[in-house]
């Protein structure tokens, strides 16, 4: 079992963003392993709190294990792919994980 | 791309809290009565408990809520056990909780914050200002 040091990358964005996020890291960082959650998020402050129509909004969770020597490169680049330095925009944050299985898919040629 | 700065918060925890379908609103009210920003709220389904506890397991919610908080490192405590006691997570099959510690996190900060927190605070002492 070969096993290598991994971090785990979250970030919680607005709804409908974490899949062109997850793309982008498959064409760019050849990260083939990304989950996708949908949750709502509960804040004193959320786009439509200020409308007045209440505390929640939709949200996306994405979650994503990086080798560790790429992952700040990697945290960078998902905050401004995402978009997160923006009011609303979302949070990322990352840990390190103990242990992780590496997923690897086989060298199978593109679908058409 | 132009390059930017990013402010990178690193004393900083993550909450996690499992709890019963419908109990998380309460438990992120308690949270944010301390100090909690806020909270993201996912559903899942869990087992465990439940299957010991009343009759064919119906006593215990099988749908479940995630809560997930991000508090600054000095606050755990305190919302920690705020969320604990709201959520009555002593009571068996209740729920369960649990702290990780982030390496760094980034989301929007008003320039403003960022210039107050760059700004050196007038009259705190350094310790280099008794040396003779």
């Amino acid at each position: 079992m070969h096993l290598q040091r991994q971090k785990l990358i979250t970030c919680i964005l607005p709804k409908g963003v974490a899949l062109g996020v997850a793309a982008r890291l498959k064409s760019e960082y050849d990260l083939m392993s990304a989950d996708i959650k949908s949750a709502r998020g509960v804040g004193k402050i959320t786009p439509l709190a200020y409308r007045g129509i209440g505390g929640q909004s939709e949200k996306e969770i994405l979650t994503v294990v990086v080798p560790e020597e790429s992952a700040d490169e990697i945290f960078t680049f998902i905050y401004e792919v995402a978009e997160i330095n923006r009011p609303h925009g979302g949070l990322i944050y990352v840990y390190s994980l103990q242990q992780a299985s590496r997923y690897e898919i086989p060298a199978l040629p593109e679908e058409a | 791309m132009s390059k930017r700065e990013i402010t990178v918060l690193t004393d900083v925890a993550l909450i996690t809290c499992v709890v019963q379908r419908g109990a998380a609103d309460d438990i992120i009210k308690a949270a944010q009565e301390v100090g909690a920003q806020g909270a993201t709220v996912y559903y899942a389904r869990g087992g465990g408990v439940r299957e010991r506890l009343g009759v064919l397991g119906l006593a215990i919610e099988v749908e479940k809520e995630v809560i997930n908080i991000v508090v600054a490192t000095d606050q755990i405590d305190r919302i920690f056990e705020k969320m604990y006691i709201a959520g009555k997570l002593d009571t068996p099959g209740m729920g369960i909780m649990y702290v990780t510690h982030l390496e760094k996190a980034a989301t929007y900060v008003p320039q403003e914050i960022v210039d107050k927190l760059a700004r050196p605070v007038i009259g705190s002492a350094r310790s280099d200002d008794n040396k003779p």
